[in-house]
Parts: structure tokens; C-alpha cells; sequence
């Protein structure tokens, strides 16, 4: 009995059974281990932000001015359209319509509308002058991809016919107004 | 005491917490389009002036100790009245007035309202000569800077009876519309 309780607390071979245990621990702890992989292949595809003003029309009888009276979209930056015109007497009147298109590969969203200048109520206000718009979008309307989803807008500006005498402006009025479209991404 | 890595490196952080900032704002604005549209209108100033104008007696015509009048409606120039006796043989009264178009629209003749002496008590007056000419016509025409004579004569003719004053009332409104 003293001889195996020397030999079970001898140096010589405890550390041998200590090593023998770690290695056989390590084996059992890398069988039991699985190494797991995700792999990735992923594709970001070209994409292209493009909306903006188009095909501009001016309804036929529109006063023209001798072609003085104009409605375009700016050369260099289709996002912008302006129209200068000058309605001489009663019964003048001018309108165009113009398309809003989402040419790029991303569906877009109306985010919010500003407008300066005369607020309607004010416009409603002049006797002299008659101001229609007619085809806006709404905050929050989506404008996706492609030339069949476009929204058309009309304007219309006229001298109204039915005017009296006292109610002629003495003298030349001039009226102008700004409306901005912010179109972002629609996420949803 | 040592300084923890965030607290260390503080300033680096920030950096690159701004150019994150500066980077998602860079990527939102360029997915942003804003359309305006820019209005430039102006109204011409307009005026109507269509009325009588110039009324010119013709020498000679019988004043009537100047009862015999023409004039024009202050209060409305597009109505001219006249009143006009002659009392015996060889008396007459001439007279021209103009229609004119002072204002910046052209103008067409909607309607003529003529009221008092009718024409045919006149025509029925043997020794009474009544003539008016240049009276526009319905449907007419008055361009802008554009004008009209009317003359009317009246005139007691010898030798046809007449022995008594003759007397014509006259009321002309002329009611012109945008051309």
C-alpha cells in the first residue's frame, strides 16, 4: 500500500498524466468544435437617380405675343421650367402643360411642395387675373420608374373676359410665382 | 491612471464621426431632385374710353335765344341728348358730333337705345326736314384710337304750311362692347 501511494504521488508521474489529460482534452474540445461559414457573393447594381420636367406643350389659342410669351424648360437643367408671358386684354389667355418623369432605376417619392409669391386666396382676389394649376402631385405621391407613370401638370393663366370696366387694371400688373417639387427615394 | 482608448484617441474619433455625418448627408442630398417651376406674368394695364366727343354747332343754326342744346351725359359719355326748336320757315340747326374710341381695346357696337321725338312723327311733319347720318350700326366696329362722325340737321322748310314751332327731343345711347 505505501508503494502505490508513493508511485501515485510521484512527480515523475503526475505531470505525464496532467499532459496526457490536457492533450485528450483538446482533442475532445476540437471534435466538438465546428467551424461555420457564410459565404458572401453580393451584387450592388448600377442605379440612377433621374427625375425631372419633359415634353413641354402649349395648349393651341394660347396668346402668344408674337412670340414674346414663352414656356420652356431650362437648357441646362431639366428641373426647371419657367414661363414669361404677357396677357394684353381680356379673353388673352396662355396654358401649357408639362410632364414630371422618373427616368432613373430608383421609384421616387413627393416629399414636399413649396410654393412663393401670391397665395391662392390672394390670386383668387384679382379680378384681372385668373391662375389655374391643375395635375399636381401630392406630398407623398410616388412617381415610379418609366415615361407611363409621368404626371402631367397644367397652367393657365388668362385675363378673364367677363371683366368691368372698373375693375381693368389702370395700369400693368405683373405677377409671378415660384413652385418647388422635392422628390426623394421612395423606401417604402 | 491610464486613459481609456476612446478617451485617448478622442479627437480621431470625432473626425471620423464628422465624416461619417458628412457622408450619409452626401449620400441623401444626392437622391434628392427639387423641380421648380418660375412664373413671369404681367397683366397689360387696359382702358376703356369710348364716348362723345367734339360736338361742333354749325353757324348759322338758330340758337332759340340758346335753349337749342346738344350735349353730352357727364355722368355716362356715351349718351348724347339734344333739344332742338325752330320756329318758323328757314330756321335750322346743324350739328356733328364724334364717337371716339380713347381707349387700349377695340370695340364693337352691341346695341343704339334712341329715345324721344320718334322719326316717324318727324317724317310725318311735311315742312320738317330731319337727317342724321354717320349713325353707326349694330355689329360696327370701333378700334382703339378709332373715331365716328354723326351729323343731324333739322330744318323748317319754307313754303310747306309751317306756321308753328317745331320741337325734337333726342336721346342717342350708344353701347359698344370689347371687340
Amino acid at each position: 500500500m505505501r508503494e502505490k501511494k508513493n508511485i501515485l504521488l510521484n512527480k515523475k508521474f503526475l505531470i505525464p498524466v496532467f499532459l496526457l489529460l490536457l492533450v485528450g482534452v483538446s482533442l475532445g474540445y476540437s471534435a466538438l468544435q465546428t467551424t461555420l461559414q457564410i459565404n458572401g457573393n453580393t451584387k450592388i447594381s448600377k442605379t440612377e437617380w433621374i427625375v425631372h420636367f419633359s415634353n413641354i406643350q402649349v395648349t393651341e389659342g394660347s396668346y402668344l405675343n408674337s412670340g414674346n410669351n414663352t414656356a420652356v424648360i431650362d437648357a441646362n437643367d431639366d428641373t426647371k421650367v419657367t414661363y414669361t408671358v404677357t396677357l394684353n386684354a381680356p379673353g388673352d389667355f396662355y396654358e401649357f402643360t408639362v410632364d414630371i418623369v422618373n427616368e432613373g432605376t430608383l421609384p421616387a417619392k413627393l416629399d414636399a411642395i413649396r410654393e412663393t409669391g401670391l397665395t391662392p386666396a390672394q390670386i383668387a382676389e384679382i379680378p384681372y387675373l385668373d391662375y389655374s394649376v391643375t395635375g399636381m402631385p401630392s406630398v407623398g405621391d410616388v412617381l415610379n420608374v418609366g415615361a407611363a407613370n409621368k404626371n402631367t401638370v397644367t397652367i393657365r393663366v388668362e385675363y378673364p373676359l367677363d371683366i368691368t370696366a372698373q375693375e381693368l387694371p389702370g395700369s400693368d400688373y405683373t405677377f409671378t410665382k415660384t413652385i418647388e417639387l422635392d422628390y426623394v427615394q421612395n423606401r417604402s | 491612471m491610464k486613459q481609456s482608448i476612446v478617451y485617448k484617441y478622442r479627437y480621431y474619433f470625432i473626425i471620423l464621426f464628422i465624416v461619417l455625418i458628412g457622408g450619409i448627408s452626401l449620400g441623401y442630398s444626392k437622391l434628392m431632385a427639387s423641380l421648380n417651376i418660375d412664373a413671369n406674368v404681367n397683366v397689360g394695364g387696359v382702358r376703356w374710353d369710348i364716348s362723345f366727343k367734339d360736338i361742333s354747332v354749325t353757324s348759322g343754326s338758330f340758337t332759340n335765344d340758346n335753349n337749342n342744346y346738344v350735349r353730352i351725359d357727364p355722368e355716362h359719355p356715351n349718351k348724347l341728348s339734344f333739344v332742338i326748336t325752330l320756329n318758323e320757315p328757314g330756321n335750322f340747326y346743324e350739328f356733328t358730333v364724334k364717337v371716339k374710341n380713347s381707349g387700349t381695346m377695340n370695340a364693337i357696337l352691341d346695341s343704339i337705345n334712341l329715345t324721344g321725338t320718334e322719326d316717324s312723327t318727324i317724317i310725318d311733319t311735311p315742312y320738317i326736314d330731319y337727317t342724321m347720318e354717320g349713325l353707326p350700326s349694330v355689329g360696327s366696329t370701333l378700334n382703339k384710337d378709332g373715331e365716328k362722325t354723326i351729323r343731324v340737321k333739322i330744318e323748317y322748310l319754307p313754303n310747306l304750311g309751317g306756321t308753328t314751332p317745331f320741337t325734337v327731343e333726342k336721346g342717342i345711347e350708344l353701347n359698344y362692347i370689347e371687340n
